[in-house]
């Protein structure tokens, strides 16, 4: 198995027979997988490199349980999204998401969306981005995974299936239920724009 | 009331076209950091001799037990065989 320039299968076995360059070559190759769900699921507060290193040891650590049955990124997936919100769970969720939160330029963002049928414009995604953190860091560790993962990274049901190993009926209703939240607090969010 | 399921797509779709704020490398020295780390803490630990002895003991116990009760299940049921099974019988056995 060639990957990218790495023989995975060579360097697996190598890092089984712990050569430290074997594992610092699979680092390097894995980093750019890890860092995105690590990106995409961090919780506030939590650096991303201490997350990821956490990630990687876990890794190194089951090394022995990994079969092969799946590709390695696969498997090092799962390992990251487990982890990541095994921090979330860890994390005070935040009880709600005031207007008063907002920043000049997330408050002006929000209100063009919420008073007109027009997308955002392109330059806004970054407002865009960290208004719908914030909101869900309002939903549970699961639910927020299942969101972040269906309306974020566009993922198909069956890879949310093989990234956190839910079967598709629970993922559709955690999606369901945290949509129903989102819209809540999406609703109680407008209400202190009125007041 | 505006549709906040609209609200929520819109959000996500800008969210999604938000430019990436960091490089995907890994930082300078992150990958000795995290094998530096690794071998310094050894091979998983496996059981000690005395760990490996109490979980087989535990195990052999078991079995033990097991061959035990079905070795006297005869003799324990014969025990309880004269003794009342229904209600009606525990009436019956009770009554002088």
């Amino acid at each position: 198995m060639d990957d990218g320039g790495l023989d995975v299968a060579a360097c697996l076995e190598r890092v089984r027979e712990r050569d430290d360059a074997a594992a610092r070559a699979l680092v390097e190759h894995l980093y750019p997988l890890v860092i995105k769900i690590v990106r995409a699921h961090l919780p506030r507060r939590v650096a991303e490199e201490d997350l990821a290193q956490d990630i990687f040891l876990k890794v190194f650590e089951r090394l022995g349980q990994y079969r092969a049955e799946v590709p390695l990124e696969h498997w090092v997936s799962r390992v990251a999204v487990t982890t990541c919100l095994d921090q979330l769970r860890a994390q005070k969720r935040r009880p709600e998401f005031r207007w008063a939160d907002l920043s000049e330029t997330e408050a002006e963002m929000l209100d063009a969306v919420l008073t007109s049928e027009s997308e955002p414009h392109p330059a806004q995604g970054l407002a865009a981005k960290e208004i719908v953190t914030r909101l869900l860091e309002c939903l549970s560790p699961q639910d927020r995974l299942v969101v972040t993962l269906l309306d974020l990274e566009e993922k198909s049901l069956a890879e949310i299936r093989r990234i956190t190993g839910w079967n598709e009926t629970l993922i559709k209703v955690r999606a369901f239920r945290a949509r129903q939240k989102l819209k809540k607090h999406l609703a109680a969010l407008e209400k202190g724009r009125l007041k | 009331m505006n549709d906040h399921n609209e609200t929520w797509n819109r959000l996500a779709r800008a969210a999604r076209r938000a430019p990436a704020e960091q490089p995907a490398e890994a930082p300078f020295g992150f990958s000795h950091r995290v094998v530096a780390r690794w071998l310094a803490a050894g091979p998983q630990p496996r059981l000690s001799p005395w760990e490996l002895l109490a979980v087989r003991s535990l195990g052999l116990a078991a079995l033990v037990m097991l061959v035990s009760l079905a070795a006297s299940f005869n003799a324990v049921r014969a025990q309880f065989a004269s003794e009342p099974a229904t209600p009606a019988e525990l009436v019956a056995y009770l009554e002088p």
